[in-house]
């Protein structure tokens, strides 16, 4: 049994992000009371079959939390409306450089998968 | 939790560890509505009953008992309480300062001290259309 077998599934070890649910909204760059999150954006014009008009749809351009500043507690993964972060347990991302412990979109969503 | 008058906080301690609680568990301070108030828990290491005690801290004087003579273990917690509160330990003796060690500048918990952190490092959340206040500063907070 590895040590993440034995720690609980929602201990706040890491954020893991899933960037297609990410609507872009900013609200948890918002209420992050250590303003460790940085998120840019762009929007796109997608046009599905069938309707009559494009829709407008945010991409994602820059996603990054600093673990070196994040205190753990929690508030983005609860006030996101759109399940787009999730508490993963794992602990092994310890860096040499305060640069190596801001993590951005391909990190994040390496951590585990948010939507099965 | 209970609430007691200031002016007992030493005496109540003296009397729950005559009645038993012996084991010293923490004390800090937090700030509600520009009143600070000190929180201390104890504990009966027999019968598993613990008891929390606050008291409001009287805003003229910023000094409390100290209750180290009671509990030895809370000498730490009151030099950091007054390290981060400005709150005063009356009848402590080992009153050093732990961190900060010029005790220069205002106490960083008090909610009225403005951190250097919140001018220096931009908000992330700022909207890029209009100006928006962030959770968490002084109202005059202006990012440079």
């Amino acid at each position: 049994m590895t040590t993440v077998d034995r720690i609980p599934a929602q201990s706040h070890g890491v954020i893991a992000l899933s960037a297609s649910a990410c609507t872009s909204c900013m609200i948890c760059v918002r209420e992050c009371p250590a303003w460790c999150i940085e998120l840019e954006s762009h929007d796109e014009e997608v046009t599905e079959p069938g309707a009559r008009r494009p829709r407008t749809v945010s991409v994602l351009d820059v996603f990054t939390i600093d673990y070196g500043l994040c205190m753990y507690c929690g508030i983005c993964v609860d006030v996101c409306p759109f399940d787009a972060l999730a508490w993963q347990p794992d602990f092994d991302y310890a860096s040499g450089s305060a640069t190596g412990l801001v993590q951005g979109i391909n990190e994040l969503e390496s951590w585990g998968k948010v939507r099965e | 939790m209970r609430e007691v008058d200031q002016v007992f906080w030493a005496d109540e301690f003296r009397a729950l560890q005559s009645q038993g609680y012996f084991f010293f568990d923490f004390l800090t301070a937090y700030e509600r509505d520009s009143q600070l108030v000190v929180i201390a828990r104890v504990a009966n290491p027999e019968t598993k009953q613990s008891q929390m005690l606050t008291a409001k801290v009287d805003a003229q004087q910023n000094s409390m008992a100290s209750i180290s003579v009671t509990y030895p273990g809370a000498i730490w917690h009151e030099r950091e309480t007054t390290e981060m509160f400005g709150i005063s330990f009356v009848g402590l003796e080992d009153a050093r300062p732990l961190l900060r060690r010029s005790m220069l500048g205002r106490p960083p918990l008090l909610k009225s001290s403005v951190l250097a952190a919140r001018m220096l490092k931009p908000w992330p959340g700022q909207p890029s259309h209009r100006k928006q206040q962030p959770v968490g500063v002084v109202d005059d907070w202006l990012q440079l």
